[in-house]
């Protein structure tokens, strides 16, 4: 039996639990403070969701617009959790009621649609409509029987979430379920990390600009070698950890803490069953925030194990014709044009020179040679919204490959035609003198 | 106020109780007095929540507990009864202010300061740190005494609470629960063969065969 089916399957009903659970979450944090959310919601949330499927549907979305909806819910997701860290002592009162829907209706909306496209792309693929959407619906229903339990999971739930609580414990559900990517959204390290080599890589080089640090070859290379180790895989993967656990730490912390006043007039045991209660409430509060640093350094750890998890593809070995190297836009097994990066190596005069092809997300393609000026040549690697240098992991955001200096890799001339990419090998083995000197030519 | 009606402990092998009614107010101090055998010890579990009856029921200030569930018994008891025994049970490892902190343990959380003041209000300030073989059976029982009030319980259960010691202990011991009942005002409840000890409460209940067959208030 083909696989596809099975694929349909599960990616809705990951989906689809991913909100029902988010719903029941939420009912249950709304109980706890007698506010309770009728079916009505329920209805609104059910149409929101159907509406924005149809639209992924039967609505043809450019490429560029299919990302940038994925890339909202990666947004979404960070806002979640940044209000998560911020939020702790809130509490929303009665006419935010809504508010919780329309978080919902936010946070899930991109995923909804991804979903759409994910089984419009699979139905595609296979060449069978039906198959795919009866297998994607059948995993809808069932992610959404799991309301049955609505009563049930209610009580038990609501003791445990304050409203920091609540918005760790929808960023676990989110974490584990959320996006179309696999089983486990794990893009929220790789995310993190990314951010923070380019936040360590460009402070570096404004505190460059900022004391004029003169143009030597010697501060370019080796210098920038050591200063690297900031923005490298290692320091980064553990500024990281730091970042996603130790505010959650810190807010669990603070609820494990006796309470600053007891009300006047209590004395004796009734005091002690005061503080009692309040330490008994505020450690089940703690809990699912406990559990969402726990569950972030788990896949912190199987990240960290993992390694990088670049694309680095083997270059294909390429012979200069007239002075030129030429490239086909397709071959059998190969198009340049698939949004991946594509190595290719030339010999001559028992000297080696790599350059890559890469389609960026604008259409646009990029000749570059697969170096920079400032680090050894070791090339570059694909994640998935940045080349990162191999050497010194600096990322580079994809719309930015092929514009010249510092990081970027050095970008070669090139003739392009409607079948092939001609490029002269005088370029790559001028630009290549460029490669680790140090200096800029551009 | 503590309301018993019709209360009946059936065993397999004897009858303990055979319908007991009776109404216990708050503040007051009861004695049950009565022959080995008569239910007085009987009456005082089920009153304490320490066991079921057969048939009848049993509320504090319409709280009806003869047919609570085990775990709402023990919350019960926990904030509401204090509990003294002929034998003190007291934890053999602990000292005396640790002996009282366990019972704030098992309450809420333990106040190292508040339990110490509790050993002192019972005249123990100089036997804080004393493992009950270092005390005298007078002291162990009051180290119960301080160790049953430190949760402010509405009741007080005692049975046979100076069983163990000699006239004078037994006076101490009186005396001292005479004090804190003046200045706590929790309800006491105590069954005891000695007619001395019994005399120290504001009325006297007689049981014989499961019954009450005497009910005595005195004015002082």
């Amino acid at each position: 039996m083909s696989l596809f089916i099975p694929e349909a399957f599960i990616g809705s009903i990951k989906g689809t639990i991913a909100i029902s659970a988010s719903w029941l979450v939420i009912n249950s944090y709304l109980s706890s403070k007698n506010k309770e959310t009728g079916p009505v919601h329920l209805f609104i949330l059910i149409l929101w969701f159907m509406l924005l499927f149809i639209a992924g549907t039967f609505i043809e979305f450019d490429a560029f617009y299919k990302d940038q909806i994925r890339r909202v819910s990666a947004y979404m997701f960070g806002l979640l959790l940044i209000t998560a860290i911020f939020s702790s002592g809130w509490s929303l009162k009665r006419e935010f009621r809504l508010f919780y829907i329309f978080l919902i209706m936010l946070l899930y909306g991109p995923d909804v649609m991804s979903l759409s496209f994910f089984l419009k792309d699979l139905s595609a693929m296979r060449q069978n409509f039906t198959g795919a959407y009866i297998a994607g619906i059948t995993g809808f229903l069932s992610g959404l029987s799991l309301l049955f339990f609505e009563k049930k999971i209610r009580s038990g739930l609501s003791p445990y979430l304050s409203l920091t609580g609540l918005f760790f414990s929808l960023s676990a559900i989110k974490l584990l379920l959320g996006g179309t990517g696999g089983y486990a959204e794990l893009s929220l390290i790789p995310a993190v990390q990314r951010g923070l080599m380019k936040f360590f890589h460009d402070l570096v080089h404004q505190l460059f600009v900022f004391f004029m640090v003169p143009d030597h070859p010697l501060l370019k290379t080796t210098v920038w070698n050591f200063i690297g180790l900031i923005f490298g895989e290692a320091f980064t993967m553990i500024a990281t950890l730091c970042i996603l656990v130790i505010p959650p730490l810190v807010i669990v912390l603070r609820l494990l803490k006796r309470p600053e006043e007891v009300p006047e007039g209590l004395k004796g045991a009734e005091r002690r069953k005061y503080i009692h209660e309040f330490m008994l409430l505020n450690r089940k509060r703690a809990f699912p925030i406990f559990l969402f640093a726990l569950m972030v350094s788990f896949f912190w750890f199987f990240k960290a194990e993992s390694g990088p998890g670049l694309y680095i593809p083997q270059p294909v070995p390429v012979v200069e014709e007239e002075g030129f190297v030429i490239i086909k836009l397709k071959e059998p097994g190969r198009e340049l044009g698939d949004g991946n990066i594509h190595k290719f190596i030339l010999r001559k005069d028992e000297k080696t020179y790599r350059f890559f092809i890469f389609k960026r997300p604008d259409g646009k393609f990029s000749v570059c040679l697969d170096a920079c000026e400032i680090c050894p040549p070791e090339g570059y690697g694909q994640a998935r919204q940045h080349l990162i240098c191999i050497y010194c992991n600096t990322p580079i955001p994809f719309n930015t490959v092929g514009e010249p200096g510092g990081c970027n890799p050095i970008p070669v001339g090139y003739i392009m035609t409607e079948k092939e990419i001609k490029i002269e090998v005088e370029e790559i083995l001028k630009k290549w003198r460029l490669v680790h000197s140090g200096v800029s030519r551009e | 106020m503590i309301k018993v009606r019709g209360l009946k402990k059936v065993y397999p092998s004897a009858v303990a109780l055979r319908g007991v009614d009776m109404d216990i107010q708050d503040n007051e101090w009861l004695s049950i007095m009565g022959p080995s055998g008569s239910g007085k010890s009987t009456l005082l579990n089920i009153l304490g929540g320490l066991d079921y009856p057969t048939e009848g029921s049993v509320s504090y200030d319409g709280k009806e507990i003869t047919t609570m569930k085990e775990d709402e018994l023990a919350v019960f008891r926990r904030e509401n009864i204090g509990f003294i025994f002929q034998q003190s049970y007291l934890i053999p490892y602990l000292t005396a202010l640790e002996n009282v902190m366990l019972a704030q343990y098992f309450h809420s959380i333990v106040d190292e300061k508040e339990a110490a003041e509790a050993l002192k209000r019972v005249g123990l300030s100089h036997r804080l740190h004393h493992r009950p073989s270092e005390l005298s059976g007078g002291e162990q029982q009051r180290v119960c005494i301080a160790r049953a009030l430190i949760n402010s319980p509405k009741v007080l259960l005692a049975d046979e609470p100076t069983g163990n010691l000699d006239r004078e202990n037994t006076r101490v011991i009186l005396e001292l629960l005479g004090e804190l009942h003046s200045n706590e005002g929790f309800t006491i409840v105590l069954v005891t063969h000695d007619p001395y000890v019994a005399g120290w409460g504001k009325r006297l209940l007689t049981m014989e065969d499961g019954r009450i067959i005497k009910d005595e208030s005195f004015h002082s």
